[in-house]
């Protein structure tokens, strides 16, 4: 059981996942916007951030992880995103902490990386 | 007159004709000589005095070779000829000379009459129109383009050897031929109404129109036609024209590339925009699927459910593909082994091959040197061979991969004993959007996508021929610079 965050502006995307996850068991809190992830991540201890790539406005969504582990190394990171490129693969693979979906995903992908990711352990 | 006219004896009317003749020669144009059987001036007219200028008097006695025009030997019967003659002033003079012996009744010389014409500004007239005519012809057949005279009526008058050349008839198929005769019928009109323009001398129009190719079609033609008026006085023609169906090709290329590039650009930004919706449509489906369903619930709804579901994972594969192939590919380039990256296509593609009862041989040799590419792209290129290889046949396909290394490049083999690649379409099928699978599901994009990573590292895909039936692609990528070498 995990506190995860997702950061996803199209909200239908992030109820369908959300509900994916409560039923795993997770307590889910859904930021629709770079800002508004920020705060809630610090108020929430989020174990596990889901976010889209393009989430509308600054940062996005690689930038927003990114700055989050910064302030808490212990935190996984998925990024979600509609246009994979070889940067964003790079970034998924040099940590195994990360992880990267490419739209559109199927459940079960989903299910097997977000299970992946939380199964790695961090000194906090 | 003469009063030796007068005189009516033999002797009498000899003198009269001479002196007839003396006066009528000194009327003419023409210098005239008479010259005694013995070579020697007896006369000397007018002309003659004024074109040497010297009077009759100082000729009398000498001989031409001695005035310096005649020649030495004496002249046969008749003779003509151009002779320098030099004037009393010291000017060179050409004379056009023509001259004839007369003789008696007993077969004896009476005399020798010669006429002349001073040609000297005729003959450089003549010489600077032949070196102008040469000059003139010389350019025509020589240059690029295609050279014609026509007719007011636009009749050909003249056409220069590239007609051959490019057109592949010879000139007689031109001469005395109407240009309609050789012109596409959509283009008379645009003829037809420039030539009604032509109505006096240095105007010009340009068009380009469709001339008829002996091999079959019509060559554009880029034509520049202007008036003027001919020796004759006649109203002619002048026309150049420029073959510009490779500069058309060229342009029709670069167009094509342009929308590619622009196609490319534009399937970026659907590609993304449609990915976000097409996520949320192929999961909220699997989540459907995933509730329970009340015993006795009608199978139907999960059946759509999965229908949605296969169709959303199937927008999302032909999303990426055209992602792939709008990707630039200037992607991260490494060290590779063609072997490793084979095996890992292979292995991708076990699964499918096993679904198909396809029967998949891997031949590779050994200790290939390394190529220099984006790993994953490369494997693209055979995950997507392999895919059409398997699917070649409906029923079960035998296909087998080779590895090779050869000088300075590393070999790629594919083969399957499917239906094959018929000889026409081979050209086609690397196109993007070309797709013999349409219906099956495929987009088209594979070998074009295949094509461009193949051709971003350097490398050549070919078909080549088998001799039992089946396709064979053949991949060749070049060899690392730097291995290369290593191993000299």
């Amino acid at each position: 059981m995990a506190n995860v965050l997702i950061a996803e502006d199209e909200t239908e995307l992030a109820e369908t996942l959300a509900e994916v996850l409560r039923a795993a068991g997770h307590v889910v809190r859904i930021a629709a916007n770079g800002d508004d992830a920020l705060h809630l991540a610090s108020d929430f201890s989020a174990d596990l951030v889901i976010s889209d790539w393009a989430l509308g406005n600054a940062p996005d969504g690689l930038a927003l992880i990114d700055r989050l582990r910064a302030a808490r190394p212990a935190l996984r990171g998925i990024l979600m995103t509609g246009y994979p490129s070889a940067r964003l693969r790079a970034w998924a693979e040099a940590d195994e902490a990360l992880g990267l979906l490419e739209k559109p995903f199927s459940l079960s992908d989903f299910r097997a990386l977000v299970a992946r990711v939380l199964g790695v352990t961090r000194p906090a | 007159m003469h009063d030796s006219l007068k005189r009516t004896d033999g002797g009498e009317s000899r003198d009269t004709l001479e002196a007839a003749a003396a006066v009528l020669l000194d009327a003419i144009d023409s210098m005239a000589l008479v010259l005694d059987p013995s070579g020697r001036v007896v006369l000397a007219n007018r002309t003659c005095e004024s074109v040497l200028g010297m009077p009759a008097a100082k000729m009398l006695g000498r001989t031409p070779f001695d005035l310096g025009f005649g020649p030495r030997e004496p002249c046969p019967e008749q003779a003509a000829g151009d002779a320098q003659v030099q004037t009393a002033s010291g000017e060179i003079r050409l004379v056009a000379w023509s001259s004839r012996v007369l003789f008696h009744p007993d077969g004896a010389v009476r005399c020798v009459i010669a006429t002349g014409t001073d040609v000297t500004e005729a003959r450089a007239t003549e010489r600077r129109l032949r070196e102008s005519e040469r000059r003139f012809r010389e350019l025509a057949e020589n240059v690029n383009d295609l050279v014609a005279e026509l007719t007011r009526e636009g009749e050909f008058a003249y056409v220069n050897p590239r007609f051959e050349a490019v057109l592949g008839w010879p000139p007689d198929a031109y001469l005395g031929h109407s240009v309609y005769e050789h012109v596409h019928p959509g283009d008379h009109e645009t003829v037809r109404q420039a030539l009604g323009e032509f109505d006096r001398p240095g105007i010009s129009r340009q068009t380009t129109m469709r001339v008829q190719q002996r091999s079959g079609g019509y060559r554009p033609l880029e034509t520049v036609a202007r008036t003027f008026t001919a020796p004759d006085g006649q109203l002619r023609l002048a026309v150049i024209s420029r073959d510009v169906s490779e500069r058309a090709a060229a342009e029709s290329e670069l167009r094509r590339v342009d929308r590619l590039v622009t196609l490319g650009t534009f399937a970026a930004g659907v590609a993304h925009e449609i990915n976000n919706p097409v996520a949320a449509i192929l999961l909220a489906a699997e989540v459907a699927l995933e509730r329970p369903r009340p015993p006795g619930a009608d199978s139907l709804d999960a059946r759509s459910l999965e229908r949605i579901a296969g169709h959303a994972r199937r927008c999302g594969a032909i999303v990426r593909s055209m992602l792939d192939f709008a990707a630039q590919g200037r992607s991260e380039r490494r060290l590779h082994d063609v072997n490793d990256l084979v095996g890992q296509a292979v292995a991708l593609v076990e699964g499918y091959a096993r679904e198909r009862g396809a029967s998949l041989k891997l031949d590779r040799h050994g200790g290939l040197p390394r190529i220099r590419g984006n790993g994953v792209e490369i494997e693209q290129v055979f995950v997507n061979l392999l895919r059409n290889a398997l699917e070649s046949r409906r029923t079960a396909v035998s296909v087998e991969v080779e590895t090779r290394a050869l000088d300075d490049r590393v070999r790629v083999t594919v083969r399957d004993d499917g239906e094959g690649i018929p000889a026409d379409i081979r050209a086609q099928i690397f196109d993007p959007f070309y797709s013999t699978k349409r219906t099956s599901g495929g987009t088209g994009l594979g070998l074009a996508i295949v094509r461009r990573i193949v051709a971003d590292h350097g490398g050549e895909i070919r078909i080549e021929d088998r001799p039992v039936a089946g396709t064979c692609f053949a991949v060749e990528l070049p060899i690392a610079r730097a291995h290369a070498w290593r191993t000299s």
